[in-house]
């Protein structure tokens, strides 16, 4: 089996992992400051501490663990502190984590947002951003930092900037990024970032996160236990306990410090993913596939269409007669379709791993060969 | 549902969209996909390593495989699926009785 959807969840993990998290699940769990004694019987990898390392950020309390990279967002969006009447900028991009919250912000809250055009590659139209931000004063900007579609990331940095410069706090959706392409929240500014443990992050599925800068304060969405402070009625000020309520996916996040260990341990070879992207997207040109063609940075991720056949049919022949998994139809960013020339059916999808061999990607090509030969 | 045939409906990015998997007694090969293909124009494309074939009734229905499988994708017209699902099972289970 060729497994060529590694944007909706990476397989397979690095070497290791299972065999660590099953020695987790066997030995005395580690609970904290909420029990007398953690009793560690298996070493116990701190996943704030390696996050931290990764996005260069000092405080890692400023990460509070969420289930994945939906739960962050939400957490984000229904926890800020809205007046009616506010306004959101995002883009035409985003995936149904972001649009979905959005639309119950605007249908219970009051809240008004401005979906901005993209490009045909999926990146934000940065004159549009300009003048939206001049128009709209928005509160906040919701951007991915790379399309889920596409694989084009934006210019995060500079989206910062501009949207400081107009009063507004940045929410970054680095779920397809974090793990593959620099993130550097600190650096760049960046208020809110949310991302999840089992893509880029090579980490199990049931992780995720939210950084929170210094100086804002979200609402939790989720209140409960925290195993200290139990005699205060509300959810405690402080992070990264604030939005942690019941006892978290401890396990999960074992395996998760353990998996962004091994990658800060193992650097990625981004110039051999560069150059197999753009070969796959130069050969399914030459192959009469309609490519979503993309520049400058990028994830290993790309959208085609195949004349004469649906992306479901493509899909499908693409698993039965060549056992080769990837994803096909909308990915669950309905909005970005009609900007990337795609019909209402969507695209065939297909996503590398750092992992994914030569051999797979040249059976891959010679599927689509075979598919569009007479 | 008959005693020929076993279905669940498949779930995709599209609410509307009304399309199930049906388990044949057989397995799909050249010979039963021809046999199927009396329900209205068949595509076959044939050189791929497991053949694909595609069936379209004048009725909108659409019937998709991969020979060799015992599973086949059909998919009703959106606003009548209902209607178009009970004619075509009652097609097929009269197909398979003959």
């Amino acid at each position: 089996m060729i497994y060529l959807n590694n944007a909706a969840t990476s397989w397979p993990k690095a070497d290791g992992l299972a065999g660590y998290m099953s020695r987790v699940i066997d030995g005395i769990p580690v609970h904290g400051s909420r029990a007398t004694g953690n009793g560690e019987t298996v070493k116990s990898m701190d996943a704030r501490q390696e996050l931290a390392k990764l996005m260069g950020i000092s405080d890692s309390t400023r990460i509070s663990y969420m289930e994945n990279g939906t739960h962050g967002l939400n957490t984000a969006l229904l926890g800020y502190p809205w007046e009616e009447g506010d306004v959101i900028l995002t883009s035409a991009a985003e995936h149904n984590s972001v649009l979905r919250p959005l639309w119950w912000l605007k249908k219970n809250r009051g809240v008004r947002y401005v979906i901005l055009p993209v490009q045909k590659d999926g990146r934000i139209q940065m004159q549009c951003l300009q003048e939206a931000l001049q128009q709209y004063h928005p509160k906040m900007v919701v951007i991915t930092h790379a399309s889920n579609v596409t694989g084009a990331v934006n210019p995060l940095e500079e989206i910062t900037a501009l949207a400081h410069k107009a009063g507004a706090v940045v929410l970054a959706d680095t779920c397809q990024t974090l793990g593959i392409v620099p993130v550097l929240p600190k650096q760049w500014g960046v208020d809110l970032l949310a991302f999840t443990g089992h893509k880029y992050l090579l980490g199990p599925q049931g992780t995720g996160g939210l950084y929170v800068r210094e100086g804002i304060m979200l609402d939790p969405v989720m209140t409960g236990g925290t195993g200290i402070f139990s005699d205060e009625e509300e959810m405690p000020a402080q992070m990264p306990l604030r939005l942690e309520a019941g006892t978290q996916n401890e396990q999960g996040f074992q395996g998760l410090g353990w998996a962004v260990n091994w990658l800060n341990a193992h650097p990625l070879d981004s110039e051999k993913l560069t150059a197999w992207s753009k070969e796959i997207e130069e050969t399914l040109q030459s192959l009469g596939a309609h490519v979503i063609a993309v520049d400058g940075m990028r994830t290993p991720v790309f959208s085609f269409t195949v004349s004469g056949y649906t992306p479901e049919e493509i899909g499908d022949i693409l698993y039965g007669s060549y056992d080769i998994i990837c994803r096909t139809g909308l990915h669950c960013a309905p909005l970005i379709l009609p900007y990337l020339g795609l019909e209402k059916q969507g695209s065939v999808r297909i996503s590398m791993s750092r992992f994914t061999t030569r051999e797979e990607l040249e059976a891959f090509l010679q599927a689509i060969k075979e598919i569009v030969s007479e | 549902m008959s005693k020929h045939l076993t279905c669940e409906k498949v779930d995709n990015c599209f609410a509307n969209a009304r399309t199930y998997r049906y388990q044949m007694p057989f397995a799909l090969d050249e010979e039963k996909v021809v046999f199927l293909g009396q329900m209205g124009e068949l595509f076959v494309k044939k050189n791929l390593r497991r053949p694909f074939f595609r069936i379209e009734t004048d009725r909108g229905v659409q019937i998709k495989g991969i020979f060799g499988d015992k599973s086949m994708k059909v998919s009703f017209p959106e606003e009548r699926w209902k209607e178009e699902q009970e004619l075509w099972e009652q097609q097929l289970e009269q197909m398979l009785e003959d």
